[in-house]
Protein backbone atom coordinates (compact mmCIF):
# COMPACT_ATOMS: atom_id res chain seq x y z
CA UNK A 1 0.00 0.00 0.00
CA UNK A 2 2.81 2.38 0.83
CA UNK A 3 4.58 1.54 -2.40
CA UNK A 4 1.34 2.42 -4.14
CA UNK A 5 1.15 5.79 -2.37
CA UNK A 6 4.85 6.52 -2.72
CA UNK A 7 4.50 7.35 -6.40
CA UNK A 8 4.57 11.19 -6.50
CA UNK A 9 2.06 11.49 -9.35
CA UNK A 10 -0.40 9.19 -7.64
CA UNK A 11 0.22 11.01 -4.36
CA UNK A 12 -0.66 14.30 -6.04
CA UNK A 13 -3.84 12.83 -7.50
CA UNK A 14 -5.03 11.39 -4.20
CA UNK A 15 -4.15 14.43 -2.11
CA UNK A 16 -5.82 16.68 -4.66
CA UNK A 17 -9.06 15.06 -3.43
CA UNK A 18 -8.10 15.03 0.26
CA UNK A 19 -6.92 18.64 0.36
CA UNK A 20 -10.26 20.43 -0.34
CA UNK A 21 -12.01 17.95 1.95
CA UNK A 22 -9.59 18.65 4.80
CA UNK A 23 -9.85 22.37 4.13
CA UNK A 24 -13.65 22.25 4.34
CA UNK A 25 -13.51 20.29 7.62
CA UNK A 26 -10.98 22.79 9.00
CA UNK A 27 -13.08 25.83 8.15
CA UNK A 28 -16.30 24.28 9.51
CA UNK A 29 -14.71 22.92 12.70
CA UNK A 30 -12.79 26.13 13.34
CA UNK A 31 -15.90 28.33 12.96
CA UNK A 32 -18.02 26.02 15.11
CA UNK A 33 -15.19 25.47 17.61
CA UNK A 34 -14.50 29.17 18.09
CA UNK A 35 -18.23 29.81 18.56
CA UNK A 36 -18.42 27.03 21.16
CA UNK A 37 -15.20 28.06 22.88
CA UNK A 38 -15.92 31.77 23.17
CA UNK A 39 -19.72 31.98 23.40
CA UNK A 40 -21.43 28.67 24.07
CA UNK A 41 -19.24 27.29 26.86
CA UNK A 42 -19.36 28.37 30.50
CA UNK A 43 -16.53 30.22 32.25
CA UNK A 44 -14.65 28.16 34.83
CA UNK A 45 -15.85 28.62 38.42
CA UNK A 46 -12.30 29.35 39.58
CA UNK A 47 -10.47 30.59 36.50
CA UNK A 48 -13.27 32.65 34.95
CA UNK A 49 -13.01 33.46 31.26
CA UNK A 50 -9.27 32.77 31.10
CA UNK A 51 -10.14 29.07 30.91
CA UNK A 52 -11.05 29.71 27.25
CA UNK A 53 -7.32 29.77 26.45
CA UNK A 54 -7.49 26.03 27.01
CA UNK A 55 -9.40 25.52 23.74
CA UNK A 56 -6.35 26.65 21.81
CA UNK A 57 -3.64 25.62 24.26
CA UNK A 58 -4.58 21.96 24.77
CA UNK A 59 -5.32 20.95 21.13
CA UNK A 60 -2.09 22.69 20.06
CA UNK A 61 -0.16 20.64 22.63
CA UNK A 62 -1.77 17.43 21.34
CA UNK A 63 -0.90 18.38 17.78
CA UNK A 64 2.71 19.21 18.67
CA UNK A 65 3.16 15.69 20.04
CA UNK A 66 1.15 14.02 17.28
CA UNK A 67 3.15 15.80 14.57
CA UNK A 68 6.42 14.60 16.10
CA UNK A 69 5.18 11.01 16.19
CA UNK A 70 3.97 11.31 12.58
CA UNK A 71 7.40 12.62 11.56
CA UNK A 72 9.12 9.74 13.36
CA UNK A 73 6.85 7.25 11.55
CA UNK A 74 7.79 8.89 8.26
CA UNK A 75 11.44 8.63 9.25
CA UNK A 76 11.08 4.86 9.68
CA UNK A 77 9.56 4.56 6.19
CA UNK A 78 12.34 6.72 4.79
CA UNK A 79 15.22 4.89 6.47
CA UNK A 80 13.91 1.34 5.94
CA UNK A 81 12.20 1.51 2.53
CA UNK A 82 13.99 4.60 1.16
CA UNK A 83 10.82 6.31 -0.03
CA UNK A 84 11.80 9.93 -0.83
CA UNK A 85 8.17 10.94 -0.31
CA UNK A 86 8.40 9.91 3.37
CA UNK A 87 11.29 12.32 3.81
CA UNK A 88 9.39 15.09 2.04
CA UNK A 89 6.50 14.37 4.39
CA UNK A 90 8.63 14.57 7.54
CA UNK A 91 10.20 17.84 6.39
CA UNK A 92 6.76 19.23 5.53
CA UNK A 93 5.36 18.39 8.97
CA UNK A 94 8.30 19.85 10.91
CA UNK A 95 7.38 23.51 10.46
CA UNK A 96 3.68 23.27 11.47
CA UNK A 97 4.70 20.89 14.30
CA UNK A 98 7.20 23.39 15.66
CA UNK A 99 4.52 26.07 15.22
CA UNK A 100 2.11 24.09 17.39
CA UNK A 101 4.77 23.71 20.09
CA UNK A 102 5.37 27.46 19.97
CA UNK A 103 1.61 28.21 20.13
CA UNK A 104 1.35 25.89 23.15
CA UNK A 105 4.16 27.73 24.92
CA UNK A 106 2.84 31.21 24.11
CA UNK A 107 -0.80 30.49 25.03
CA UNK A 108 0.52 28.69 28.11
CA UNK A 109 2.33 31.87 29.12
CA UNK A 110 -0.85 33.94 28.66
CA UNK A 111 -2.77 31.39 30.70
CA UNK A 112 -0.12 31.07 33.38
CA UNK A 113 0.07 34.80 34.06
CA UNK A 114 -3.48 35.18 35.55
CA UNK A 115 -3.67 31.68 37.09
CA UNK A 116 -0.18 31.05 38.48
CA UNK A 117 0.90 34.71 38.58
CA UNK A 118 3.91 34.21 36.31
CA UNK A 119 4.55 34.14 32.56
CA UNK A 120 6.80 31.17 32.88
CA UNK A 121 7.34 28.62 35.63
CA UNK A 122 9.88 25.80 35.48
CA UNK A 123 7.23 23.16 35.60
CA UNK A 124 7.56 19.66 34.16
CA UNK A 125 5.05 19.96 31.32
CA UNK A 126 6.18 23.43 30.26
CA UNK A 127 9.78 22.33 30.23
CA UNK A 128 9.12 19.17 28.24
CA UNK A 129 7.18 21.20 25.66
CA UNK A 130 10.17 23.55 25.42
CA UNK A 131 12.45 20.55 24.94
CA UNK A 132 10.07 19.27 22.23
CA UNK A 133 10.45 22.62 20.47
CA UNK A 134 14.24 22.18 20.68
CA UNK A 135 13.88 18.70 19.16
CA UNK A 136 11.94 20.22 16.25
CA UNK A 137 14.56 22.96 15.79
CA UNK A 138 17.37 20.38 15.92
CA UNK A 139 15.63 18.30 13.26
CA UNK A 140 15.12 21.29 10.95
CA UNK A 141 18.67 22.55 11.42
CA UNK A 142 20.14 19.12 10.72
CA UNK A 143 17.90 18.40 7.72
CA UNK A 144 18.98 21.64 6.02
CA UNK A 145 22.55 21.63 7.32
CA UNK A 146 24.28 19.74 4.53
CA UNK A 147 25.35 20.64 1.03
CA UNK A 148 23.81 17.34 -0.17
CA UNK A 149 20.20 17.35 0.96
CA UNK A 150 19.99 13.53 0.98
CA UNK A 151 22.68 13.38 3.67
CA UNK A 152 20.67 15.85 5.75
CA UNK A 153 17.50 13.80 5.27
CA UNK A 154 19.14 10.62 6.53
CA UNK A 155 20.87 12.18 9.52
CA UNK A 156 17.74 14.10 10.50
CA UNK A 157 15.55 10.98 10.18
CA UNK A 158 17.93 9.11 12.46
CA UNK A 159 17.78 12.00 14.92
CA UNK A 160 13.97 11.76 14.90
CA UNK A 161 14.15 8.11 15.92
CA UNK A 162 16.65 8.84 18.69
CA UNK A 163 14.31 11.63 19.79
CA UNK A 164 11.36 9.25 20.02
CA UNK A 165 13.35 6.85 22.20
CA UNK A 166 14.36 9.81 24.33
CA UNK A 167 10.93 11.41 24.65
CA UNK A 168 9.70 9.07 27.44
CA UNK A 169 13.03 9.49 29.24
CA UNK A 170 12.79 13.27 28.98
CA UNK A 171 9.16 13.15 30.10
CA UNK A 172 9.97 10.93 33.06
CA UNK A 173 13.03 12.86 34.15
CA UNK A 174 11.21 16.17 33.98
CA UNK A 175 8.11 14.83 35.79
CA UNK A 176 10.35 13.47 38.46
CA UNK A 177 12.13 16.80 38.65
CA UNK A 178 9.18 19.10 39.20
CA UNK A 179 5.42 19.26 38.70
CA UNK A 180 3.10 22.21 39.18
CA UNK A 181 0.97 21.84 36.06
CA UNK A 182 -2.37 20.09 36.54
CA UNK A 183 -2.51 16.46 35.56
CA UNK A 184 -4.12 15.13 32.42
CA UNK A 185 -7.91 15.46 32.60
CA UNK A 186 -9.03 14.18 29.19
CA UNK A 187 -6.88 11.18 28.28
CA UNK A 188 -7.37 9.05 31.38
CA UNK A 189 -8.04 5.36 31.86
CA UNK A 190 -11.11 6.05 34.02
CA UNK A 191 -12.72 8.35 31.44
CA UNK A 192 -12.47 12.08 30.89
CA UNK A 193 -12.64 14.19 34.06
CA UNK A 194 -13.83 17.34 32.37
CA UNK A 195 -17.35 18.68 32.00
CA UNK A 196 -19.04 17.83 28.65
CA UNK A 197 -19.77 21.53 28.00
CA UNK A 198 -16.01 22.10 27.98
CA UNK A 199 -15.00 18.80 26.39
CA UNK A 200 -17.09 19.41 23.26
CA UNK A 201 -15.43 22.67 22.14
CA UNK A 202 -12.07 21.16 23.04
CA UNK A 203 -12.59 18.20 20.72
CA UNK A 204 -14.04 20.35 17.92
CA UNK A 205 -10.99 22.62 18.12
CA UNK A 206 -8.74 19.55 18.05
CA UNK A 207 -10.45 18.41 14.82
CA UNK A 208 -9.97 21.90 13.35
CA UNK A 209 -6.27 21.92 14.19
CA UNK A 210 -5.77 18.41 12.85
CA UNK A 211 -7.49 19.42 9.60
CA UNK A 212 -5.34 22.53 9.34
CA UNK A 213 -2.22 20.49 9.99
CA UNK A 214 -3.15 18.03 7.23
CA UNK A 215 -3.83 20.90 4.78
CA UNK A 216 -0.53 22.65 5.49
CA UNK A 217 1.45 19.42 5.36
CA UNK A 218 -0.03 18.39 2.00
CA UNK A 219 0.50 21.87 0.56
CA UNK A 220 4.10 21.89 1.76
CA UNK A 221 4.64 18.44 0.25
CA UNK A 222 3.23 19.60 -3.10
CA UNK A 223 5.55 22.59 -3.02
CA UNK A 224 8.55 20.38 -2.24
CA UNK A 225 7.64 17.98 -5.07
CA UNK A 226 7.30 20.86 -7.54
CA UNK A 227 10.64 22.25 -6.37
CA UNK A 228 12.31 18.90 -6.99
CA UNK A 229 10.82 18.70 -10.46
CA UNK A 230 12.06 22.17 -11.31
CA UNK A 231 15.55 21.17 -10.15
CA UNK A 232 15.37 17.99 -12.22
CA UNK A 233 14.26 19.90 -15.34
CA UNK A 234 16.95 22.53 -14.89
CA UNK A 235 19.60 19.82 -14.42
CA UNK A 236 18.46 18.08 -17.60
CA UNK A 237 18.54 21.32 -19.62
CA UNK A 238 21.97 22.07 -18.21
CA UNK A 239 23.18 18.79 -19.68
CA UNK A 240 21.89 19.61 -23.13
CA UNK A 241 23.60 22.96 -23.48
CA UNK B 1 38.13 -13.30 16.21
CA UNK B 2 41.48 -11.86 17.10
CA UNK B 3 40.92 -8.85 14.87
CA UNK B 4 37.62 -8.21 16.63
CA UNK B 5 39.48 -7.45 19.85
CA UNK B 6 42.75 -6.01 18.64
CA UNK B 7 41.45 -3.43 16.17
CA UNK B 8 39.14 -1.62 18.65
CA UNK B 9 41.90 -1.80 21.28
CA UNK B 10 44.40 -0.32 18.82
CA UNK B 11 41.97 2.44 17.92
CA UNK B 12 41.40 3.19 21.61
CA UNK B 13 45.13 3.22 22.31
CA UNK B 14 45.82 5.39 19.27
CA UNK B 15 43.30 8.02 20.38
CA UNK B 16 44.58 8.12 23.95
CA UNK B 17 48.20 8.35 22.79
CA UNK B 18 47.32 11.10 20.32
CA UNK B 19 45.69 13.12 23.08
CA UNK B 20 48.74 12.55 25.29
CA UNK B 21 51.13 13.80 22.61
CA UNK B 22 49.01 16.82 21.71
CA UNK B 23 47.59 17.72 25.12
CA UNK B 24 46.18 21.11 24.12
CA UNK B 25 42.65 19.73 23.59
CA UNK B 26 42.66 17.69 26.76
CA UNK B 27 43.95 20.55 28.91
CA UNK B 28 41.70 22.99 27.09
CA UNK B 29 38.61 21.23 28.41
CA UNK B 30 39.92 21.23 31.99
CA UNK B 31 40.91 24.90 31.77
CA UNK B 32 37.48 25.78 30.39
CA UNK B 33 35.92 23.90 33.31
CA UNK B 34 38.05 25.79 35.86
CA UNK B 35 37.30 29.13 34.18
CA UNK B 36 33.56 28.56 34.22
CA UNK B 37 33.51 27.64 37.91
CA UNK B 38 35.78 30.58 38.77
CA UNK B 39 33.39 32.98 37.07
CA UNK B 40 30.38 31.91 39.15
CA UNK B 41 31.47 33.43 42.49
CA UNK B 42 32.70 36.52 40.65
CA UNK B 43 29.35 36.83 38.91
CA UNK B 44 27.47 36.44 42.17
CA UNK B 45 29.08 39.69 43.28
CA UNK B 46 29.47 41.28 46.71
CA UNK B 47 29.54 39.56 50.05
CA UNK B 48 31.64 36.59 49.00
CA UNK B 49 34.95 38.42 49.34
CA UNK B 50 34.01 39.54 52.82
CA UNK B 51 33.03 35.96 53.64
CA UNK B 52 29.44 36.88 54.46
CA UNK B 53 27.32 33.90 55.42
CA UNK B 54 24.41 34.32 52.99
CA UNK B 55 26.52 34.54 49.85
CA UNK B 56 28.65 31.56 50.92
CA UNK B 57 25.50 29.57 51.57
CA UNK B 58 24.03 30.48 48.18
CA UNK B 59 27.23 29.39 46.46
CA UNK B 60 27.23 26.11 48.32
CA UNK B 61 23.60 25.49 47.35
CA UNK B 62 24.13 25.97 43.62
CA UNK B 63 27.54 24.25 43.60
CA UNK B 64 26.29 20.80 42.40
CA UNK B 65 24.28 22.36 39.57
CA UNK B 66 27.15 24.59 38.50
CA UNK B 67 29.61 21.69 38.54
CA UNK B 68 27.32 19.50 36.42
CA UNK B 69 26.59 22.22 33.89
CA UNK B 70 30.28 23.06 33.69
CA UNK B 71 31.21 19.39 33.13
CA UNK B 72 28.59 19.15 30.38
CA UNK B 73 29.70 22.34 28.63
CA UNK B 74 33.39 21.44 28.94
CA UNK B 75 32.68 18.12 27.19
CA UNK B 76 30.75 19.64 24.28
CA UNK B 77 33.42 21.47 22.25
CA UNK B 78 35.77 18.49 22.43
CA UNK B 79 33.12 15.96 21.40
CA UNK B 80 32.34 18.20 18.46
CA UNK B 81 35.66 17.22 16.86
CA UNK B 82 35.44 13.50 17.64
CA UNK B 83 35.45 12.26 14.05
CA UNK B 84 37.02 15.27 12.40
CA UNK B 85 40.56 13.86 12.13
CA UNK B 86 39.23 10.49 10.91
CA UNK B 87 37.13 12.11 8.21
CA UNK B 88 39.92 14.30 6.84
CA UNK B 89 42.78 11.78 6.97
CA UNK B 90 41.12 8.69 5.52
CA UNK B 91 41.04 6.77 8.81
CA UNK B 92 37.26 6.51 8.40
CA UNK B 93 37.69 4.46 5.20
CA UNK B 94 40.12 2.20 6.99
CA UNK B 95 37.59 1.74 9.78
CA UNK B 96 34.94 0.87 7.22
CA UNK B 97 36.97 -1.83 5.48
CA UNK B 98 38.35 -3.28 8.71
CA UNK B 99 36.95 -6.67 9.80
CA UNK B 100 35.76 -5.25 13.13
CA UNK B 101 32.11 -4.08 13.11
CA UNK B 102 31.59 -0.33 13.09
CA UNK B 103 29.59 -0.13 16.37
CA UNK B 104 32.52 -1.79 18.18
CA UNK B 105 34.92 0.75 16.71
CA UNK B 106 32.56 3.52 17.79
CA UNK B 107 32.59 2.09 21.30
CA UNK B 108 36.40 2.19 21.23
CA UNK B 109 36.33 5.85 20.14
CA UNK B 110 33.81 6.63 22.89
CA UNK B 111 35.90 4.86 25.53
CA UNK B 112 38.96 6.81 24.42
CA UNK B 113 36.98 10.05 24.48
CA UNK B 114 35.91 9.25 28.03
CA UNK B 115 39.55 8.86 29.10
CA UNK B 116 40.66 11.97 27.25
CA UNK B 117 37.73 14.31 27.90
CA UNK B 118 36.05 13.21 31.13
CA UNK B 119 38.90 11.94 33.30
CA UNK B 120 40.70 15.32 33.48
CA UNK B 121 37.42 16.97 34.51
CA UNK B 122 36.79 14.30 37.14
CA UNK B 123 40.26 14.91 38.55
CA UNK B 124 39.77 18.68 38.76
CA UNK B 125 36.13 18.58 40.00
CA UNK B 126 36.81 17.79 43.71
CA UNK B 127 39.18 20.74 43.96
CA UNK B 128 36.60 23.10 42.47
CA UNK B 129 33.83 21.65 44.63
CA UNK B 130 35.85 22.36 47.76
CA UNK B 131 36.45 25.90 46.53
CA UNK B 132 32.66 26.31 46.20
CA UNK B 133 32.25 25.35 49.84
CA UNK B 134 31.49 21.62 49.70
CA UNK B 135 33.14 19.18 52.10
CA UNK B 136 36.17 17.22 50.90
CA UNK B 137 34.55 13.87 51.67
CA UNK B 138 31.42 14.75 49.70
CA UNK B 139 33.44 15.80 46.67
CA UNK B 140 35.56 12.65 46.71
CA UNK B 141 32.38 10.59 46.93
CA UNK B 142 30.80 12.40 43.97
CA UNK B 143 33.82 11.73 41.73
CA UNK B 144 32.15 8.48 40.72
CA UNK B 145 28.98 10.36 39.80
CA UNK B 146 30.92 12.69 37.52
CA UNK B 147 32.70 9.75 35.91
CA UNK B 148 29.35 8.04 35.25
CA UNK B 149 27.50 11.17 34.08
CA UNK B 150 30.54 12.15 31.99
CA UNK B 151 30.27 8.81 30.19
CA UNK B 152 26.67 9.70 29.39
CA UNK B 153 27.68 13.11 28.01
CA UNK B 154 30.39 11.49 25.87
CA UNK B 155 27.87 8.95 24.51
CA UNK B 156 25.38 11.69 23.59
CA UNK B 157 28.20 13.81 22.16
CA UNK B 158 29.41 10.94 19.98
CA UNK B 159 25.93 10.51 18.49
CA UNK B 160 25.69 14.22 17.75
CA UNK B 161 29.20 14.34 16.29
CA UNK B 162 28.44 11.42 13.96
CA UNK B 163 25.11 12.90 12.86
CA UNK B 164 26.58 16.31 12.11
CA UNK B 165 29.79 15.10 10.47
CA UNK B 166 30.34 17.21 7.35
CA UNK B 167 27.54 19.68 8.11
CA UNK B 168 27.98 23.41 7.69
CA UNK B 169 28.28 25.18 11.05
CA UNK B 170 28.51 22.03 13.16
CA UNK B 171 28.98 23.79 16.49
CA UNK B 172 25.49 25.26 16.68
CA UNK B 173 23.85 22.00 15.57
CA UNK B 174 25.76 20.00 18.10
CA UNK B 175 24.54 22.23 20.91
CA UNK B 176 20.90 22.10 19.80
CA UNK B 177 21.01 18.33 19.25
CA UNK B 178 22.88 17.52 22.46
CA UNK B 179 20.80 19.67 24.81
CA UNK B 180 17.52 17.64 24.75
CA UNK B 181 19.43 14.35 24.91
CA UNK B 182 21.80 15.39 27.70
CA UNK B 183 19.18 17.09 29.86
CA UNK B 184 18.00 13.92 31.71
CA UNK B 185 21.63 13.16 32.62
CA UNK B 186 21.97 16.63 34.09
CA UNK B 187 18.75 16.24 36.10
CA UNK B 188 19.61 12.84 37.55
CA UNK B 189 23.29 13.66 38.09
CA UNK B 190 22.74 16.95 39.85
CA UNK B 191 19.94 15.57 42.04
CA UNK B 192 22.09 12.56 42.98
CA UNK B 193 24.79 14.96 44.10
CA UNK B 194 22.25 17.08 45.98
CA UNK B 195 21.08 13.97 47.82
CA UNK B 196 24.68 13.03 48.57
CA UNK B 197 25.39 16.44 50.06
CA UNK B 198 22.13 16.55 52.01
CA UNK B 199 22.94 13.12 53.40
CA UNK B 200 19.74 11.59 51.97
CA UNK B 201 19.23 8.27 50.18
CA UNK B 202 21.55 8.34 47.16
CA UNK B 203 21.04 4.82 45.91
CA UNK B 204 17.86 5.49 43.90
CA UNK B 205 19.40 8.48 42.11
CA UNK B 206 22.54 6.53 41.25
CA UNK B 207 20.47 3.63 39.91
CA UNK B 208 18.45 5.97 37.66
CA UNK B 209 21.62 7.64 36.38
CA UNK B 210 23.21 4.24 35.74
CA UNK B 211 20.10 2.98 33.93
CA UNK B 212 20.15 6.02 31.67
CA UNK B 213 23.86 5.62 30.89
CA UNK B 214 23.30 1.92 30.12
CA UNK B 215 20.51 2.77 27.65
CA UNK B 216 22.82 5.27 25.98
CA UNK B 217 25.64 2.73 25.99
CA UNK B 218 23.52 0.45 23.81
CA UNK B 219 22.06 3.20 21.66
CA UNK B 220 25.02 5.50 21.00
CA UNK B 221 27.50 3.11 19.29
CA UNK B 222 24.74 1.81 16.98
CA UNK B 223 23.39 5.25 16.07
CA UNK B 224 26.90 6.66 15.60
CA UNK B 225 27.88 3.76 13.34
CA UNK B 226 24.76 4.21 11.17
CA UNK B 227 25.24 7.98 11.00
CA UNK B 228 28.90 7.60 10.04
CA UNK B 229 27.72 5.31 7.26
CA UNK B 230 25.47 8.07 5.92
CA UNK B 231 28.38 10.52 5.95
CA UNK B 232 30.47 8.37 3.63
CA UNK B 233 27.86 7.35 1.06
Amino acid sequence: MFDYLANPTRFRAITAVILPLALAITVLALTFGIYLAFFASPPDYQQGDSVRIMYIHVPAAWMAMLAYLAMATSAVFYLVWRHPLADIGARAMAVPGAGFALITLITGAFWGKPIWGAWWVWDARLTSMLILLFLYLGYMALADGFARSERGSKAASLLLLVGVINLPIIKFSVDWWNTLHQGSSVLRLDGARIDPTMLKPLLVMAVAMLGWFICISILRMHTALTERRIHAILAREGDEY
Amino acid sequence: MNALCTIPLMLFWHDVRHAWRYPADMLGGAVFFVMMITLVPLGLGGGLGAGLGDAQELLRLIAPTMLWIAVMLACLPQMDRLFHREATSGILEQMRISPAPMPLLMLAKIAAAWVVVVVPLVVVAPLLGVMLGLAVGQMVASTGLFALGGLGFVLVGAMAAALTLGAQGRGIFNAIIILPLAMPLLIFGASAMDALIAGGAVQGHIMLLTALVLVLLVLAPLVSAIAIGFAEE
